[in-house]
């Protein structure tokens, strides 16, 4: 299975229902689908940003052009990709525009733009993984992010919740409103999915 | 990271593992609260003005289909509406027809000839008349419907008539006969020369280029020639004693007079189509008096004890036709205590 479809679509034999009911709620004006969505997506662009502008007030601007762009152009949006898929190639337009207007020449994307396949596997990546960096620690926690927000959004947040804030089952279903059986339950199936998905991308990195 | 992907969970050591990465890593990066705040409301900002662009699509988007069907309602009221004035309802029901019968709505008044007939349908598939609508009969055609006050009208072969509406009927050309049971309500027959109006009678309206002729079966009837207007001249035709009148009237309007038999042979066209008398619980006094409207013939009961009698027995089922009364009726009497005499006049009960 290709890297693109195990990051962003692993259900490429049907449309993206659940984006596309979003996406629809959104249109309709429905102010609990506005918070999902904001709440699900915005720091995944902007850590998607964030690892290629260096300068934080400029990743911020980069970020909002690209969720203000996204939300005009709601209704193109026909779940032939993942939501996530869609916005980060907003988010990479609004990038490499930046680039082209204040003169800097990003050669990493002109060079994505050449092969799609390459493009679709580092797309996901923040432009660090490109081996520039000589701290490998900055890599592996690029990876780890990476890998957190290709997760549906509750894995990744119960794995930072539980490993990285150390808080227990108990504290976790507190923090969410749910049980301590469901919460066991996403932990186990959020570290299956983790382990998988970090081992795919570990490969993938390696090979290129 | 030691992997087992077939396994559900991960083992106690790489989860340990795991833990050790994420807290090496840490948490993912996020925007400062404040610029999030300013992303969030730009974005929110943005997301409103698109809800506002995709109602004002959805509304033009309405807008265009509602001119549509606007459109698309105009072009089938032209094409399918009776011309104005004229009500859309039904205001009959084929009861029975023969030969090649053809319907339409007429689109002017007076109808074109040569556009009259732009929608032939076999009778079968029209069950119902509406107002406003042309029907012709061919040759050797007949038909037969019913309107709301259960009158029947029966049009013979090369006839064209319009229904004006429920009561009101114009004949062109050709035969009508009208049996109009109900003496409490009359119909209109409008022709080139005159109306014939009646009250709860049977008669026949023939309209011929050159006359028109009204014979009378039963009751009576006003023909106010020239129309119903102020200025019209009014004749009435009647039946006594079995013979009826027939009035012939030229393009003049002069009236020739002569008589003819409730239960003359030339009365027998009207049976092609009349509908079957059903026989399922109906009783002999009942059917009797069916015949006699068919035939134009009276019912004479020998004594009231006799037609009591035959208003008692009722038949279990079957269906007589008009046309086979001569034959039929007799057979269905062998089944009964009562003795049937069929006279030129009448039908003798004993």
């Amino acid at each position: 299975m290709s890297l693109k479809k195990l990051l962003f679509n692993r259900s490429l034999n049907v449309p993206h229902q659940a984006d596309l009911a979003l996406i629809k709620a959104l249109l309709n004006g429905d102010e609990a689908s506005f918070t999902r969505f904001y709440n699900t997506y915005s720091d995944k662009v902007y850590r998607f940003c964030r690892g290629r502008i260096s300068d934080e007030a400029n990743c911020q601007d980069i970020v909002q052009q690209s969720m203000t762009k996204a939300m005009r152009y709601l209704h193109t949006y026909r779940g032939e990709a993942s939501l996530l898929t869609w916005l980060f190639q907003i988010a990479r337009n609004e990038t490499a525009s930046w680039y082209r207007q204040y003169g800097k020449n990003d050669a990493l994307t002109a060079t994505f733009d050449d092969n799609p396949h390459l493009l679709a596997t580092l797309e996901s990546l923040p432009s660090a993984l490109d081996g520039s960096t000589q701290d490998v620690s900055d890599d592996l926690k690029l990876l780890v992010s990476t890998t957190l927000d290709a997760l549906p959004t509750i894995y990744g947040n119960v794995l930072e919740m539980k490993y990285i804030e150390g808080l227990s089952v108990q504290e976790i279903a507190h923090t969410m409103g749910t049980g301590e059986t469901a919460v066991q339950s996403q932990l186990a199936r959020a570290r299956k999915a983790f382990k998988r998905l970090f081992q795919e991308l570990q490969q993938e990195w390696s090979t290129q | 990271m030691n992997t087992h992907p077939e396994h559900d969970d991960i083992s106690r050591s790489q989860e340990s593992d795991l833990a050790a990465l994420l807290q090496r890593t840490g948490k993912r990066a996020k925007p400062r609260p404040e610029a999030n705040q300013m992303i969030e409301q730009a974005t929110r900002q943005a997301w409103q003005s698109a809800v506002h662009q995709q109602q004002t699509r959805k509304r033009r988007k309405l807008s265009v289909m509602a001119l549509a069907a606007s459109v698309l309602l105009a072009i089938g009221g032209v094409m399918f509406l009776p011309p104005s004035g004229q009500n859309t309802h039904r205001v009959a029901q084929v009861l029975n027809a023969q030969g090649r019968v053809t319907y339409n709505v007429a689109r002017s008044s007076p109808p074109s000839p040569a556009t009259q007939y732009s929608t032939d349908q076999p009778p079968r598939q029209r069950a119902q008349l509406n107002a406003g609508e042309t029907i012709r009969t061919a040759a050797n055609a007949s038909l037969t419907f019913k309107l709301r006050d259960n009158t029947l009208i029966t049009l013979d072969q090369n006839t064209q008539v319009t229904l004006t509406h429920t009561a009101h009927i114009n004949v062109l050309t050709g035969r009508i006969y009208v049996d109009s049971p109900d003496h409490n309500t009359s119909i209109t027959v409008q022709t080139p020369l005159g109306d014939i109006v009646d009250i709860g009678t049977q008669y026949q309206v023939t309209v011929k280029a050159e006359h028109l002729e009204v014979a009378m079966r039963e009751g009576i009837t006003h023909i106010y020639l020239g129309g119903q207007g102020a200025n019209s001249k009014a004749l009435a035709a009647k039946v006594i004693d079995g013979m009826g009148d027939v009035m012939t009237i030229n393009q003049q309007h002069h009236v020739r007079t002569s008589q003819l038999a409730s239960s003359a042979e030339q009365w027998q066209w009207t049976h092609k189509t009349q509908p079957d008398f059903l026989l399922k619980q109906a009783s002999v006094s009942e059917l009797l008096t069916w015949a006699a409207r068919m035939t134009g013939k009276e019912v004479v009961y020998a004594s009231p004890r006799i037609q009591n009698i035959a208003e008692q027995i009722r038949f279990n089922g079957g269906q007589i036709a008009a046309s086979n009364i001569s034959t039929q009726l007799p057979l269905l009497f062998n089944t009964t205590n009562l003795a049937l005499q069929e006279q030129s006049t009448a039908f003798l009960i004993e």
